[in-house]
């Protein structure tokens, strides 16, 4: 093993070329995280907004809340059911927003309850606004946003971060909102589109207050969004293709080296080593070459997405870089011990002859 | 150029190796492609498919069709600035078809937004005739006794690809969907007008045109096809996320073939310097190296090419993505040129063997 480690910072150069691959395809894979995350995170963010409780939707929406029209007087009803502790109105409408001539694409929240991510709704004319719109236009606090195509004026009261829905949001009072989404959409009048409840109620005891509806978590209506699982199912395969092919690239280099080595190894075999010792050693520079490559690619990865445009959808998640990281390691130990059975053949009576 | 075949067919193992990383790669290039065009097209195939050469939005609009409300009278005006052919109204809704949600474009019989090709059925001619756009990404309603809001519209034509925002799509008649409208807001509301599909008069520059109109028309904001293609909300956020998988995947193939190929020349340096002191030209032994090139990277992208399009085909359902030949063709090639510059580096090194090394010091090793 000491040998390995000694050979591996003595001839660092014969690594290096690895060690470049290798530090590219953790870029990719740390990239191509940023946008299963981002894509997934910068979609839900109203959703997950709601913490732990339950959404009750129309039944005819499929879970989509953006297609759910709740019956009048649903929000009444559900918090007459026991165990219910709040009751609040969710809904959104896709509109644009302008900040001194600059035009952005929003989408227009209106709620009723505070949750951890979200303060008490805004007072009428004023509105949370999501922090995401302001890496994309120069906005503040008290500023002004004009919302809609009848450019209905509200002030940012405060930010809030995470709470994107594909564009930037902007959050008002549910009945503002109301008002508000006539304007936008004139062709439909704006109905509420979800209720959102907290307390002991199954989403089975809320759905049964009324015909034509249906409740569930948020996890679960995340779960139903088909764009979302899709791109998620889509980028998960890709980045498994990624690891085989550093699997193999990693494989590669490694037979490349123990052809190279035959007759050292030979040389090793007939003074005792062990080919226990050969494989662990060849083990040892493949976790070393990969942990460096881990480090220096998810440092040039973070780079990368921190120079990329703000509306291109790349979230760095911590978790996401610690797997990474894990399985690129083990993928290379892997793609290194391909060379077992070459090393199981070397012959010790080869070194002399 | 028979040592490089011989090589190949004694190393076979680790040629198969590079290969299978080439081959993979492509794979996942032809992969992302094929999804990202899909999902593009399907965003921006209602505006692709019509002979419309400028649009005309709400300034406040940002150039999103959904967004945009322009005044009743601004059609007028956009047909009288010069150069203007057509000025056609347009809205875009959606309505529930059945269980899934449809983008509903309204237009005038005789639209520029309209699809100019047809895959079947023929064009709208009466009040209440509709065409169906759909594409792999999005599965068409059932067209028997289709409704929006209860008003009845009869599909005569179907246009493969027409649709909009990944949904799809129907181009109906504006009085259809005005009734429809007020049938779904159970109150008489007027039908808003998104957006105004312009054509341009013989000879007349669209990109001019656009620019024109924006400044005679108070409120507007024109642009030419192109352009609005591109603006379309989530159209360039899409081709700008792929492309940098693009580059990166472009680089790991360079780096992984030079990496490859180094090292093998490093490898078989002393034949090398054998083979130079023998007699044999600097062409005799760089030759090789481009043949093994061209002929490990060739075959990757046949392999890789092939099994892309086989899982297309095969997932078709789930992805809606096809492979367009003259992008398989330009990522082909552009691979195999990579590989090709890649292999140069080691073209380098063995241009810097010298014969006489072959009789230095111990001579060869």
């Amino acid at each position: 093993m000491s040998i390995a480690i000694r050979e591996l910072r003595r001839r660092f150069g014969q690594f290096l070329p690895v060690l470049v691959a290798m530090t590219l395809l953790v870029v990719l894979l740390v990239v191509l995280g940023a946008f299963l995350d981002g894509l997934s995170r910068s979609q839900t963010g109203v959703l997950r907004a709601q913490g732990d409780r339950v959404l009750v939707l129309s039944d005819d929406a499929d879970l989509a809340p953006s297609r759910s029209r709740l019956p009048d007087g649903t929000v009444e009803a559900l918090a007459q059911v026991d165990g219910v502790e709040e009751v609040g109105r969710l809904s959104t409408v896709a509109t644009t927003a302008s900040v001194d001539g600059d035009v952005q694409d929003v989408v227009l929240v209106g709620y009723d309850l505070a949750t951890d991510t979200l303060p008490e709704p805004p007072t009428s004319g004023e509105a949370v606004v999501d922090a995401k719109l302001a890496d994309l236009v120069d906005v503040e606090e008290g500023d002004t946003l004009a919302v809609g195509p009848d450019a209905r004026e509200l002030t940012v009261t405060t930010f809030v971060g995470d709470v994107s829905a594909g564009s930037p949001t902007i959050w008002v009072a549910a009945d503002d909102w109301l008002e508000l989404a006539d304007t936008v959409n004139p062709t439909e009048r704006a109905t509420t589109q979800a209720a959102v409840v907290s307390g002991d109620a199954t989403p089975d005891e809320l759905a049964g207050t009324g015909d034509g509806l249906a409740a569930a978590t948020v996890d679960d209506v995340i779960a139903a969004d088909d764009v979302v699982t899709q791109q998620s199912s889509t980028f998960q395969g890709i980045i498994g293709v990624t690891f085989v092919v550093t699997l193999l690239v990693v494989a590669l280099f490694f037979v490349l080296l123990t052809i190279e080595r035959v007759r050292l190894y030979a040389v090793l075999k007939a003074i005792g080593a062990r080919t226990r010792d050969l494989v662990a050693g060849l083990a040892a520079q493949a976790v070393a070459v990969a942990a460096l490559a881990v480090v220096l690619g998810i440092g040039l990865g973070i780079g990368l997405t921190l120079l990329v445009p703000p509306d291109l959808p790349l979230v760095i998640v911590p978790a996401r870089l610690a797997v990474l990281a894990v399985a690129t390691v083990v993928v290379a130990v892997l793609g290194a011990l391909g060379t077992l059975r070459r090393i199981l053949r070397i012959d010790p009576a080869d070194a002399i002859g | 150029m028979f040592l490089a075949f011989a090589e190949l067919r004694r190393s076979l193992g680790r040629f198969t190796l590079l290969g299978g990383a080439v081959g993979l790669l492509v794979l996942l290039l032809l992969f992302f492609q094929a999804v990202a065009g899909a999902l593009t097209g399907g965003l921006t195939g209602a505006y692709e498919a019509g002979d419309t050469d400028v649009w005309v939005y709400d300034d406040a609009a940002r150039r999103n069709p959904q967004a945009s409300v322009v005044d009743d009278g601004v059609a007028d005006a956009v047909a009288g600035v010069d150069g203007v052919a057509v000025a056609s109204p347009v809205t875009f809704t959606v309505f529930d078809v059945g269980d899934e949600p449809t983008a509903v474009i309204a237009v005038e019989p005789d639209s520029p937004a309209l699809p100019a090709e047809l895959s079947s059925g023929s064009a709208i001619a009466d009040s209440g005739d509709a065409i169906l756009a759909v594409s792999g990404f999005v599965a068409a309603p059932p067209t028997d006794g289709l409704e929006l809001a209860g008003v009845p519209v009869d599909v005569v034509g179907e246009a493969e690809g027409a649709t909009f925002n990944v949904l799809p799509t129907l181009f109906t008649t504006r009085d259809v969907v005005a009734e429809a409208t007020e049938a779904r807001a159970g109150a008489p509301v007027p039908l808003p007008t998104s957006a105004i599909a312009v054509t341009v008069a013989d000879g007349v520059d669209p990109v001019t045109l656009a620019a024109d109109i924006t400044g005679a028309v108070d409120g507007v904001e024109a642009v030419d096809a192109a352009t609005a293609v591109t603006s379309l909300p989530g159209a360039g956020t899409i081709t700008r996320s792929f492309s940098i998988l693009y580059v990166l995947l472009y680089l790991v193939v360079a780096i992984v073939t030079a990496v490859f190929f180094q090292i093998l020349t490093v490898q078989k340096r002393d034949a090398l310097v054998l083979l130079r002191a023998v007699g044999a030209r600097r062409r005799d032994v760089v030759v090789p190296v481009l043949v093994q090139v061209v002929m490990v990277v060739g075959v990757a992208v046949l392999v890789g090419a092939g099994i892309a399009t086989g899982l297309l085909t095969a997932l078709q359902d789930v992805f809606g993505a096809g492979l367009d030949p003259t992008t398989v063709v330009t990522s082909s090639v552009a691979i195999l040129v990579l590989g090709l510059l890649a292999g140069l580096l080691s073209v380098r090194r063995i241009l810097r063997i010298e014969p006489v090394e072959a009789v230095r010091g111990g001579g060869l090793a």
